[in-house]
């Protein structure tokens, strides 16, 4: 077996040589990998679709899309109707019942997802529904209409005493009454 | 509480509403009772939910005995005591009575009226 060469000053040369440049990639690569600094003031927001930013944009603006006709009257996009009126003082007020639930109230007691801005949403769609007879269920009564309309998926859910005793089932139907195109209550079923 | 505490049954009209017992207190200082749903306000003047209501102007709801407003500081839900004076207490669902955080009415006819805490 023949003995291994002895180092030279060249071969010593080339190894630091091949040891710096190790240690400039190592550096480099440890550089990548580390997080970058934030260089914007804001983040970008996380990617949603942009149907579900632009649902949530509408319903969060639907209140402000009702139009004040005077004399506490408001119309909706879809045409109906909101005055004074109801124990609680206005249409509104008394549809705000159905935003929240109340357990302690015999019986059922529907309550619209999203509040009252979805509410006022669900209940134009539903107004639209019933006004082109799609899925709807039409009674007459002196002047009253009652209307109940299939919506294809989940608008809220049944609360009240009975709900509960339920575990709160989704609600898929809306109830509309109305005079006329002025509303007297809605709520989901 | 705008929710009745007494009722004679759901609403045929709505379905969901409670039809309650309202005391209204009249022009001659004399209370009569009527039937009201809660969501609707269709309104009865005897607690039989088979006969035609009356169904009041949506914006200035009138009683149909006296023409006074059914909502008001001169009227509320009945309690025990007031469907027992008004004769009505057979009509009531005990099904249907309100047991919420409100002054109960629930006791025996001996005890007082409850505390109305309703403003309307």
């Amino acid at each position: 077996m023949s003995k291994p060469a002895p180092l030279n000053s060249l071969s010593v040369a080339k190894l630091k040589s091949l040891a710096v440049g190790v240690l400039i990639v190592a550096a480099t690569l440890f550089a990548l990998v580390q997080p970058r600094p934030q260089t914007t003031p804001e983040s970008p927001a996380t990617a949603s679709p942009a149907t579900d930013t632009t649902v949530a944009t509408e319903i969060q603006n639907y209140r402000a899309s009702l139009v004040d006709e005077g004399n506490e009257r408001y119309r909706s996009p879809a045409g109906l109707l909101y005055t004074r009126g109801s124990a609680e003082g206005h249409r509104l007020k008394h549809l705000e019942r159905h935003v929240t639930d109340s357990p302690n109230r015999p019986g059922p007691h529907g309550v619209f997802d999203g509040g009252l801005d979805g509410a006022l949403a669900i209940v134009d769609e539903a107004y639209r529904r019933a006004l082109a007879g799609q899925d709807t269920l039409r009674q007459d009564d002196d002047g009253r209409t009652v209307y109940t309309v299939q919506m294809g998926r989940r608008v809220g859910m049944v609360g009240g005493a009975e709900g509960q005793r339920r575990n709160h089932p989704a609600a898929r139907r809306v109830r509309l009454v109305l005079e006329q195109d002025r509303l007297i209550t809605a709520f989901p079923l | 509480m705008s929710s009745p505490r007494h009722s004679i049954g759901s609403c045929p009209i709505c379905g969901d509403g409670l039809c309650g017992i309202r005391i209204l207190s009249g022009t001659d200082g004399q209370t009569y009772p009527l039937v009201i749903c809660d969501e609707c306000e269709a309104t009865w003047t005897e607690p039989d939910l088979s006969r035609k209501p009356h169904f009041p102007d949506p914006e200035n709801a009138l009683s149909p005995v006296d023409g006074q407003a059914l909502w008001g500081s001169h009227s509320h839900w009945a309690d025990l005591a007031e469907c027992v004076a008004c004769g009505w207490l057979d009509r009531i669902d005990p099904a249907l009575t309100s047991h919420g955080p409100e002054p109960s009415d629930d006791d025996p006819l001996s005890t007082p009226p409850a505390t109305r805490t309703d403003p309307a």
